[in-house]
C-alpha cells in the first residue's frame, strides 16, 4: 500500500471552541492509483492533503507512506510533493530555477540536474521556457511548472491541492487530460482534492466523497453512478441518472 | 477646484518657503570644519540603520511565527518607541548612565563607565529609537509573502535554514533595503537626541540649528541644511526606484495557514532575542517613570510626587498648546491626505505624478531643514498674509505639511482595498463628482480617515526638528519645553512631563481606535468590511 491512513481526526481550537475538521478518516492508496477527494469546501479534504504533507500535525490517527509512519516528521523529511492550489511558484526565481529547486536541496550533480529539469520540462511542454520568471507565464504555464516542480523529485506521491481552480474552463479540460497521460506515463501516486465532481469522475481511480470530514462513499467512478448510497451523494453528483442503452457511434467529444 | 488648492497650497508651504534656503545662502562655507558634522551625520545614520533594520527584521520575523509564545507583547515592546517623542530614550540613557546616572552611581561608584555623549551613545538610542521604523516596514514585507511559498520550499525537502536564505530572504531583500533607508533619513532628520547626547560629536541637523539661533548666521545655517537637504533627498528617491522594482508576487488566492516555517531552534533563538529587546525597553520607559517620581535627580533619590503638581503649575499651557494644535492638524492632515489619495488613485489628470511626488516630498525633507525654511520665509508679510512666524498657524502648517505623506498613504492603502465596482455602481445610479466621493467613497474611506487623523496627532505631538524653529513666547509646545528641561538638568521633571506627554497619546490613540469601532458598528466602516 502507498498510503495509509488510518482513523485520521483533526480538531481545529480557536477561542476554546472546538471544530473537527478531519473525523476518523481512514483511506488506502494503492501504488499508482490516482484517488481524488471529492466534497464541497470546507469539507476538510484540503486539511488531510496538508496533514500528509506534514502542515497539521494530526489530533490523533496515523498516516504511513510505503509502510513508514510520517507522524513527527517535518515537511521537508517527507516523500511527497505537492501542488499548490495558487500554485506556490517562487516569484524571484525562473522557470528553470522553480524547478530545480527541489533538485539543489538534494545536491543533485550540475549536469543530471540540467538533464532532469530539462525533461521534465519537456514532459510538461515548457520547453524554451526555461528563462522566464513567473510572472511571464499564463495561468497555463504557471500550473504546468509547478507540476513540474513537484515531478521532478520523484516522490512517492504527488499532492494536488484543487490545482486547477484558478484556470479556465477550456484550459482545466487540457490539463486533466494531462495529469491522467503523465500519471499513466510515470506510473505517478496522486491524492488529488477537487471540488468538482466531473474533474473526479474523468480522473479517477478511487474517488472519495468526504463531507464534514467523514467519508460518506468510496469507489470508483462506475460504482457510484450505479449505486449511489445516499440522497446526498445523489444531490452532491448532480442528479445521477442511470440510462440503459448502447453506444452506437461516437459523434464529438467535449 | 481642489487641484487648484492643491497646487497654490503646496507651492506656498513647500516649495516656497523652500526656496528661501537657496536664497538664504550666499557663499559656500569653504572651512573644511562644516565637512565633519557633514560626515558625522551620515556615518551616525548608517550605523544606526544598519542596526536597526537588523533589530527590526529580527522582530518582525519574530512576530510573524504564530506559535512563538508571546509574540503579541513582543510586537508591542517593538513599536513603543512610537508613542514618545524619540528623544525621551536619550533622556532615559542619561538616568541610567550620565554623571548622575542611578547606575553610574548606585553600581560604579560614581565612575562613568560608558561615555554616553557622542557617537556610541548616541547610535545606542538612535536604534532602539528606529528600530520601531524598520520593524513595521519589515512585518508587511514579511506578512505579505504567501505562506505557501514557504510551504512549497519545505515541502520540496528544503530545511528551515535553505527556506530562509532562498526564499525568505531574498523576498525580504526590497524591504531591507527600504527599511535601512526611511531609518537612515530618519536618523539625518534626528535632532532631540543629538541635542541632548551629542557633545563634541556634531552632525548636522543640531548644528544648523545652533548657527541659526545661537550665532544668527543664516549662510552657515542655510548651507548646512541644504548639506541635509540632499543626503536625504537621496536615500528617498532610491528607495522609491527600489519600491518599484520590488518582485510581484504571483499567487491566485492566497491561503491562511497556522504553519510556522521555522523550526523549534530558530524559534527559541527569536524569543531570547525578543525578550533581551523588550527588557531594554522596559528598562527605557521603567527610568522615565521614576525619575519622573523621584524629587531631584542625582541629589535626592526619593520617592515624591512634587513633580507632577509641578506640571501642572507651570506646563499646563504648553501641554494644552500641544495638544490643541495636534489634535487640530489631525482631520485636516486626514482629509488632504485622503483627497490626494482619491485624485491619485482614481482620477486622470495632468500633473498627477508631480502631485504624488510633491506630496512625498514633503517627507524626504529633514525636520530642521522644512523648519529653518520657514524660520526664513515667514518672518515677514508673504501674499499680504500677516506675519506667521510666532502664530499657532505657522506650527499648524508645519505639522499639516509634514504629516499629509502619512495620510496619503493611509487614503491609498485603503482605497487599493476598495473594490472599484462600488463606485460604478453608484456612477451608473446617476452620483458623480463631489456627491460621489461625499456619499459613497468618503464612508468607504472613514476608516482610513481615522487612522490618519491618529497618525498625525502622534507624530504632531511627538514632533521636535521642525517646530523647533517657529515656536514663540505665545505658542511654545511640550516637545520643546522637555528638551530646555534637559539642558538646565531639570532631568526628574522632564521625565514627568515627558510621561504625562506618553499619557496623552495613548488616551487619545485608545479614544480615536473606540471612535472608529463605534463608525464600524455604525455601518460605515461595516460596509468596508462585507467587501
Amino acid at each position: 500500500m502507498q498510503v495509509s491512513i488510518r482513523d485520521l481526526t483533526k480538531i481545529f481550537k480557536e477561542r476554546r471552541r472546538e471544530t473537527v475538521a478531519v473525523d476518523h478518516f481512514s483511506l488506502e492508496v494503492k501504488s499508482g492509483q490516482l484517488v481524488t477527494l471529492l466534497g464541497s469546501s470546507g469539507c476538510g479534504k484540503t486539511t488531510i492533503l496538508r496533514m500528509i504533507a506534514g502542515f497539521e500535525s494530526p489530533s490523533s490517527g496515523s498516516i504511513f507512506i510505503s509502510g513508514k509512519e510520517m507522524n513527527g516528521l517535518p515537511p521537508n523529511k517527507r516523500p511527497v510533493a505537492m501542488v499548490f492550489q495558487s500554485y506556490a511558484l517562487f516569484p524571484h526565481m525562473s522557470v528553470f530555477e522553480n524547478v530545480a529547486f527541489g533538485l539543489r536541496v538534494r545536491n543533485v550533480p550540475r549536469k543530471e540536474l540540467r538533464e532532469r529539469v530539462e525533461k521534465i520540462l519537456q514532459k510538461v511542454g515548457l520547453n524554451g521556457k526555461e528563462k522566464r520568471g513567473p510572472n511571464q507565464l499564463s495561468g497555463g504555464e504557471q500550473q504546468r511548472v509547478a507540476l513540474a516542480r513537484a515531478l521532478v523529485v520523484n516522490p512517492e506521491v504527488l499532492l494536488c491541492d484543487e490545482p486547477f481552480s484558478n484556470i479556465d474552463q477550456s484550459l482545466r479540460i487540457k490539463m486533466r487530460e494531462e495529469i491522467k497521460r503523465l500519471q499513466k506515463e510515470l506510473g505517478l501516486t496522486i491524492l488529488f482534492v477537487t471540488h468538482d465532481q466531473e474533474e473526479a469522475f474523468y480522473l479517477s481511480d478511487k474517488i472519495v466523497l468526504i463531507d464534514s470530514g467523514k467519508i460518506i462513499q468510496e469507489g470508483t467512478p462506475k460504482e457510484f453512478y450505479e449505486n449511489p448510497k445516499t440522497e446526498f451523494v445523489k444531490d452532491f453528483l448532480g442528479g445521477l441518472k442511470k440510462v440503459n442503452g448502447e453506444l452506437v457511434r461516437v459523434v464529438a467529444l467535449a | 477646484m481642489f487641484l487648484f488648492f492643491l497646487f497654490v497650497f503646496f507651492s506656498l508651504f513647500v516649495l516656497f518657503p523652500l526656496g528661501h534656503l537657496f536664497w538664504g545662502f550666499e557663499k559656500p562655507v569653504l572651512d573644511a570644519q562644516i565637512w565633519i558634522p557633514f560626515f558625522n551625520s551620515l556615518k551616525l545614520g548608517a550605523m544606526v540603520s544598519f542596526f536597526a533594520t537588523f533589530f527590526g527584521f529580527i522582530l518582525a520575523l519574530s512576530t510573524t511565527q504564530k506559535k512563538l509564545i508571546g509574540r503579541k507583547f513582543f510586537a508591542s515592546m517593538a513599536t513603543l518607541p512610537l508613542i514618545s517623542p524619540p528623544f525621551v530614550l536619550a533622556i532615559a540613557m542619561i538616568l541610567l548612565f550620565g554623571r548622575q546616572g542611578i547606575l553610574t552611581q548606585k553600581l560604579f561608584g560614581g565612575h562613568t563607565l560608558f561615555h554616553i555623549y557622542g557617537f556610541w551613545g548616541l547610535t545606542f538610542v538612535e536604534v532602539l529609537a528606529y528600530t520601531p521604523t524598520a520593524y513595521l516596514i519589515l512585518k508587511g514585507i514579511l506578512e505579505a509573502i504567501p505562506p505557501s511559498l514557504k510551504e512549497a520550499s519545505l515541502n520540496l525537502g528544503g530545511g528551515h535554514r535553505y527556506t530562509f536564505l532562498k526564499i525568505v530572504l531574498p523576498l525580504s531583500k526590497q524591504g531591507l533595503l527600504t527599511a535601512f533607508l526611511v531609518v537612515f533619513m530618519e536618523s539625518l532628520a534626528d535632532f532631540g537626541n543629538p541635542l541632548i547626547l551629542s557633545g563634541n560629536f556634531e552632525v548636522l541637523a543640531v548644528k544648523a540649528y545652533m548657527e541659526m539661533t545661537s550665532f544668527y548666521n543664516v549662510n552657515a545655517a542655510t548651507f548646512m541644511a541644504l548639506m541635509l537637504l540632499f543626503p536625504s533627498l537621496i536615500a528617498f528617491f532610491s528607495q522609491r526606484i527600489f519600491l518599484k522594482k520590488s518582485v510581484v508576487v504571483v499567487s491566485g488566492k492566497a491561503q491562511a495557514s497556522s504553519f510556522d516555517w521555522l523550526g523549534k531552534k530558530p524559534r527559541r533563538f527569536l524569543t531570547i532575542f525578543c525578550s533581551l529587546f523588550s527588557c531594554i525597553i522596559i528598562l527605557m520607559y521603567g527610568m522615565i517613570l521614576i525619575g519622573s517620581l523621584t524629587k531631584v535627580w542625582g541629589l535626592k533619590f526619593e520617592l515624591a510626587l512634587e513633580n507632577f503638581s509641578q506640571v501642572w503649575q507651570l506646563s499646563h499651557k504648553t501641554l494644552f498648546d500641544s495638544i490643541f494644535l495636534a489634535f487640530l492638524s489631525g482631520p485636516v492632515t486626514g482629509l488632504l491626505g485622503m483627497g490626494i489619495a482619491y485624485m491619485v488613485v482614481r482620477k486622470k489628470f495632468l500633473g498627477k505624478r508631480f502631485l504624488e511626488a510633491v506630496t512625498l516630498f514633503a517627507f524626504a525633507i529633514p525636520g530642521t531643514v522644512l523648519g529653518l525654511s520657514y524660520a526664513l520665509a515667514f518672518n515677514k508679510p508673504v501674499l499680504g498674509l500677516p506675519i506667521l512666524q510666532g502664530s499657532a498657524a505657522i506650527i499648524l502648517l508645519l505639522f499639516v505639511v509634514r504629516n499629509i505623506p502619512v495620510g496619503l498613504q493611509a487614503g491609498v492603502a485603503v482605497l487599493n482595498q476598495v473594490d472599484k465596482n462600488i463606485e460604478e455602481a453608484a456612477q451608473n445610479l446617476g452620483a458623480k463628482g463631489w456627491g460621489l466621493f461625499r456619499r459613497v467613497t468618503l464612508p468607504l474611506m472613514a476608516p482610513a480617515f481615522f487612522t490618519g487623523w491618529a497618525y498625525s496627532f502622534v507624530k504632531a505631538i511627538t514632533a521636535i526638528s521642525a517646530v523647533i524653529f517657529v515656536v514663540s513666547g505665545n505658542w511654545s509646545l511640550v516637545t520643546v519645553d522637555i528638551l530646555g528641561l534637559v539642558e538646565n538638568g531639570e532631568l526628574s521633571y522632564a521625565a514627568a512631563l515627558s510621561l504625562i506627554l506618553i499619557a496623552i497619546v495613548v488616551l487619545v490613540l485608545l479614544g480615536i481606535k473606540f471612535l472608529v469601532g463605534l463608525v464600524s458598528t455604525r455601518g460605515l466602516g461595516g460596509a468596508l468590511r462585507g467587501v
